[in-house]
């Protein structure tokens, strides 16, 4: 379990990079207003003032207060018009609690909604130099000023209790001080003064880096038996960050000292998560066996291992919340290849699964089902359902396993009583062939039991495992049996860095395991973000200087807007006094919506204050794909001030694009016309074949674009092979096939200079979110071609229906000009559908793939907030799997991530890692340059929620 | 930058440059590539640069130059003055000195200590000095006193600790906690302080030993340099800028 935070305010600027221009600028905001509120302050009582006139910044109300305390305790920001959502809050709380819960329910009823906002930062002359936290006030808001607070408010199942506040404390120390017994509450939310909302696991089960309460925290800390109930934590949490401090609150209840057993030991130690590592399979657990553990979502693992004989290199992706995938080669040894090369030791390819079939609690262990070995040829293929329980630093795991988890046999298959005796035995899985999934051989035969145990160090950096292998090795494929001298395993893990694991270990008794992981750590690709040094466009730089006098020319403005956001402008139309309309050309850039705040800075910077709003429209190659209008009064409010969410009015709205015609001004220099190029470094790798290991090319590849009109393009590229081992690529499998991808030798190695794609492309929208292209030319590295797509992608929905046709001819091996003579015509019906549950979208491609095979694709895929996206894809035609050829039929994994969050610029575009196990000719799709799809993204009105992780909303 | 950092950073910029290759087709001239270039091999700019001797800088405000870790330096000015309670100390309290950057950042420092910090990675929320903020001991004296710091970063922690400041000699200051830019002889001419913190009661995380400098040209004016950290991975040297001008931190 990790823990959550979730505040309701802008991010603040975080990283200290100032020249000396700031303070003429920060101290530039307050003007003077009318004098607000009276009050009167108390020693030991809180001070409310009342707000009397409009318009006034916080701090500056707070500056001028005479009567205003001195004292450190927080300050509240109440606003009336808040108070009836408050309301609703509290009742949603009360519902949940229930009537078994009726005292407690009872004590929140009597609690007041009093409208208070939370205030980030409540001291004056910190908060003077941040705008985006200082309020606006305005009249009938009151402040209040707490005295300092000594306590912290502990809301369990029994009700309310106050204890003294201690520097060092945790929240299950304050539980303790309750009387609230171990297992009573698993998971904490702590509400600190300023409104900062943490969940926290408790337990030595779920415990994990977390925050030690302020004096004047509260606590919500719901019975465990409550799980489930959403309300009751989230809900329940704001709310009280709704209440003034503890001590005010809980006034007529006696305050308890920390618990004895805090205070006699000094704090008991600081709760910390266990540290997850692979095991030699590339999985979370042991040395041999795994555990029920898994990561975040977005998780990823690349590993080495070393256990004579067996080499692998493991891939492995977790997509989902307790869904892990990956892949995996391994070498033998001591076994040959075969007669097709004898020099080189045999590889073995599969593909693994992970699901959890639930999470632990207080006295439930975690469990979880594995299959390794699924796609390939099934060598070391294994079932497991395991089972891990947490005590603090230590992990205990015990299952059973199947195939070559089970070959200790130490008992009966238990499927074999439910569903008959042919869960007896296993089939030599040899016989299987490859990439049919084992769906004869999974979790029959005898089973074993195994079990380990882990043990981390204070600091999470060592970890020592131990365990009990239930693979006896006398069963190994390729006739590879193996002495053991005994089934416990043991072995020792050194976190090298955050995000490098190096492990020993002694297994069989006799052998030396090593092994290096590379993963994500705690934090998943979906976390990361290169920091943005080499770039002007980044939004870390704040508002934008004026690019020149505004009123800026369209000139200047546009190649403003070019060097800020990357966007051309094509047109700008000033329509009465107070509108701007433009037309803005987007590149591919993933965060569409960082893009536009970019683009709202700098209108707001270079155009006169008169104008009151900015409609834009975003086209791409001459499509508009959407509208978008800034109310530039509300857009300034919301970036420039804390507004309490009764205030909140979206300043910007996106709606269907109109088709208009650009007109207006065409900034001279915001135009993408004519010729662009460039180059980049060009790289292939085939692995795992039966020429070598690897077989790569490192290269240079020229790119270029010529536009004849914004809608009508050509594209080319060449492609120079400078470093390749392709001496040793000899090998050309055999195809019962139309020869459409297995020529992929011959292509790859015929010339060192290639000319991989020369197209020319017209496409245009028509309305009603239909857009459709035309293309032709050599459309890729083994095609060329004529073809059309067409895209209906209306507005606000979450799916597209399109289809796209192709007449294609092969290209010769040299990919020049030159044609062979086999010629197809190959098209799909494809549909897209984001679901809505977890960022999981879908795809299917129906139709006639390039051998004129005929079948479906399903395409699905995870995305995280940032734009990285981990998929899967499995393609079966009506080509058996015999004349498929191995993995009898297409299939791959693939990795997206935008460049925008590795390089160290915002960037357009995405890298594209993709894994097939093999390459056939069977469900071949043509490798299309400008599909609809990607040319409309920022059409897509999910797309623009994507967000670096820094500027990521609320999460719980 | 120390060894070890530059060392890393080019590692990272390496890697960095790897990626930088796969993105750079579409657009002939990339002004990017040559400054990531020289990023990669130069380390991050350094922004304070040239401004030692004044040049560039307002003769009608007060600088500091702080430094994050190995962030490029930034300048903060001088916005406030406050007036702070009296403590039961002997000594008197000097006035809270409220910097600002251009980023929104902003830092209080009381007689050169910090504290309260804002807009950083992590920041000290509240820090309570009891009985208050002590003198400078002499040479061969030891002050005690207590602090109570509310920090927040990605979590929050609330720490006590017992405070000692102890009077160094100059060639006893490690060459990690000296000061960066400018005339780099000018540490062997102050006086020096080291801080070191302990837990008390062994409740929790101690600050870790933060180092002051006192120019005794001015020896009643304050530090005018200090390195202290916030946490064990978060560190600002905070210097009164420009280096030149015999000025101090309030």
């Amino acid at each position: 379990m990790t823990g959550a935070r979730f505040r309701p305010a802008p991010a603040a600027p975080w990283v200290l990079r100032g020249r000396r221009r700031g303070l003429q600028v920060l101290l530039a905001v307050a003007p003077a207003f009318a004098a607000a509120g009276v009050g009167a302050a108390e020693a030991g009582s809180p001070a409310e003032f009342r707000v009397e006139s409009a318009g006034e910044r916080l701090s500056n109300w707070m500056n001028r207060q005479p009567a205003r305390p001195a004292s450190s305790g927080p300050v509240h920001w109440r606003v009336p018009a808040d108070v009836a959502a408050q309301q609703t809050t509290r009742q949603r709380v009360i519902d949940a609690l229930g009537p078994e819960a009726a005292a407690l329910a009872g004590w929140m009823g009597d609690l007041a909604a009093t409208g208070r906002v939370p205030l980030p930062e409540w001291r004056p002359r910190p908060l003077e130099g941040a705008q985006p936290y200082d309020p606006l006030l305005a009249v009938g808001d009151t402040l209040t000023f707490f005295p300092a607070a000594q306590g912290v408010g502990v809301v369990g199942p029994a009700g309310p209790c106050r204890v003294s506040h201690r520097p060092g404390a945790y929240a299950r120390d304050y539980l303790a001080s309750c009387g609230i017994a171990g297992g009573e509450v698993a998971v904490v939310w702590i509400v600190q003064p300023d409104g900062l909302i943490e969940r926290v696991g408790v337990r030595s089960w779920n415990a994990h880096a977390q925050s030690q309460p302020q004096a004047g925290a509260w606590l919500w800390a719901p019975s465990a038996d409550w799980n489930g109930r959403a309300a009751l934590g989230r809900d329940a949490a704001r709310f009280l960050a709704t209440q003034p401090p503890p001590d005010q609150v809980l006034a007529m209840v006696q305050p308890v000292p920390l618990s004895a057993a805090a205070t006699a030991h000094g704090i008991a130690p600081v709760p910390r998560p266990f540290t997850l590592s692979a095991n030699d399979w590339g999985e979370p657990g042991g040395l041999q066996t795994p555990s029920a553990r898994f990561g975040v979502a977005g998780s990823a693992r690349f590993q080495v291992s070393r256990a004579a004989p067996y080499t692998r290199g493991t891939v492995m992706l977790q997509p989902l919340d307790g869904f892990e995938f990956g892949f995996r080669y391994t070498d033998v040894g001591n076994r040959s290849y075969g007669a097709i090369s004898p020099g080189q030791d045999y590889k073995d390819k599969s593909i693994d699964l992970r699901v959890r079939l639930w999470d632990e609690t207080e006295w439930r262990p975690a469990a979880a089902l594995g299959m390794r070995d699924i796609g390939g040829t099934g060598l070391f293929s294994a079932e497991y359902l395991v089972a891990s329980k947490r005590w603090g630093d230590w992990d205990l795991s015990l299952g059973m396993g199947w195939g070559a988890m089970g070959t200790r046999a130490h008992g009966r298959n238990p499927l074999a009583a439910l569903f008959g005796d042919r869960f007896e035995d296993r089939p030599d899985p040899e016989f299987e062939q490859g990439g049919t999934a084992n769906g004869k051989t999974a979790f029959r035969g005898p089973v074993a039991f195994f079990g380990g145990v882990q043990w981390q160090s204070p600091s999470g950096r060592w970890q020592v495992k131990a365990e009990f292998d239930p693979n006896d090795y006398q069963s190994e494929p390729l006739d590879n049996n193996q002495t053991v001298r005994t089934p416990l395993n043991a072995g020792v893990v050194w976190r090298a860095t955050p995000h490098v694991d190096l492990s020993v270990g002694l297994e069989r008794g006799n052998t030396w395991l090593v092994a290096m992981t590379l993963h994500t750590g705690t934090q998943g690709l979906g976390g990361f973000d290169a920091p943005k040094f080499v770039d002007r466009t980044a939004l870390q730089e704040g508002p934008a200087a004026a690019p020149c006098a505004p009123p800026c020319s369209a000139d200047a403005l546009a190649v403003e807007v070019r060097q800020r956001t990357g966007w051309h402008v094509a047109g700008l139309v000033p329509e009465g006094a107070d509108l701007l309309r433009l037309v803005v050309e987007v590149d591919d850039s993933v965060f569409v919506q960082e893009r536009m705040d970019a683009l709202w800075m700098t209108l707001h910077a270079g155009t006169a204050p008169e104008i009151r709003y900015f409609d834009v429209q975003l086209q791409e190659r001459g499509m508009p794909l959407v509208d978008v209008r800034l109310d530039r009064a509300r857009w300034v409010l919301s970036r420039a001030s804390l507004l309490p969410p009764s205030r909140q009015v979206p300043a910007q709205q996106l709606s269907a694009p109109r088709l208009v015609a650009t007109g207006g001004s065409r900034p001279s220099t915001g135009q993408r016309m004519g010729l662009e190029w460039g180059w980049q470094p060009s790289y292939a790798q085939i692995l795992g074949g039966p020429d070598a290991f690897i077989l790569y090319q490192l290269g240079v590849k020229l790119s270029a674009e010529y536009r004849f009109a914004p809608s009508t393009w050509a594209t080319g590229a060449v492609n120079a092979r400078l470093l390749d081992n392709f001496d040793k690529y000899t090998f050309t499998g055999s195809s019962e096939l139309p020869r459409v991808r297995t020529y992929v030798r011959e292509y790859a190695t015929t010339r060192r200079v290639t000319l991989p794609v020369l197209q020319l492309t017209h496409a245009t929208a028509l309305g009603g979110g239909h857009f459709v292209s035309g293309y032709g030319g050599w459309l890729e590295p083994m095609f060329a071609g004529v073809g059309g797509e067409w895209l209906w992608r209306p507005w606000g929905r979450r799916w597209t229906v399109g289809v796209d046709l192709n007449r294609v001819r092969q290209r010769a091996f040299e990919q020049d000009l030159r044609l062979r003579d086999y010629n197809v015509t190959t098209g799909h019906l494809n549909l897209t559908w984001e679901t809505g549950w977890q960022g999981v979208q879908a795809r299917v491609h129906a139709g006639q793939y390039l051998a004129g095979d005929r079948g479906a694709t399903l395409d699905v895929r995870k995305v995280f907030r940032n734009g990285t996206s981990m998929g899967a894809w499995a393609t079966k035609t009506n080509v058996s799997a015999e004349q498929f050829g191995e993995g009898s039929f297409d299939k791959g994994v693939y990795l997206q991530v935008p460049f925008d969050v590795m390089l160290p610029w915002a960037a357009p575009g995405m890298a594209n890692l993709v894994w097939t196990p093999l390459t056939r000719d069977g469900g071949a799709r043509l490798w299309r340059m400008h599909t609809l799809e990607s040319l409309t993204w920022a059409g897509n009105r999910s797309n623009w929620t994507l967000a670096r992780p820094g500027n990521a909303g609320p999460e719980d | 930058m120390t060894h070890s950092d530059r060392h890393g950073w080019r590692l990272r910029m390496v890697l960095v440059w790897i990626a930088a290759g796969v993105g750079m087709a579409g657009c002939a001239n990339r002004p990017r590539v040559a400054a990531l270039a020289e990023a990669a091999w130069r380390g991050p700019p350094d922004l304070t640069a040239g401004t030692e001797s004044g040049a560039g800088l307002s003769a009608d405000l007060t600088y500091l130059r702080v430094q994050l870790n190995g962030l490029p330096p930034a300048l903060m000015v001088l916005g406030y003055l406050d007036p702070e309670p009296p403590s039961t100390a002997d000594a008197p309290v000097p006035p809270r000195a409220t910097w600002y950057s251009a980023r929104q950042e902003s830092l209080q420092l009381v007689g050169g200590r910090i504290v309260a910090t804002a807009g950083l990675p992590v920041n000290w929320l509240s820090v309570t000095m009891q009985p208050g903020p002590p003198a400078w001991p002499d040479e061969g004296g030891l002050v005690r006193f207590g602090r109570t710091i509310e920090v927040r970063g990605a979590l929050t922690d609330v720490r006590a600790e017992d405070v000692e400041v102890v009077r160094i000699a100059s060639d006893g200051v490690p060459e990690w906690a000296r000061p960066t830019g400018g005339d780099t002889t000018r540490w062997s001419r102050w006086r020096w302080y080291r801080e070191t913190s302990s837990a008390s009661s062994g409740c929790c995380t101690a600050t870790p030993a933060g180092w002051f400098a006192i120019d005794p040209a001015r020896p009643d004016a304050g530090p005018v340099y200090s390195l202290q950290c916030l946490t064990a991975g978060s560190c600002l040297r905070i210097e009164s800028w420009p280096p030149t001008v015999a000025s101090t931190l309030p």
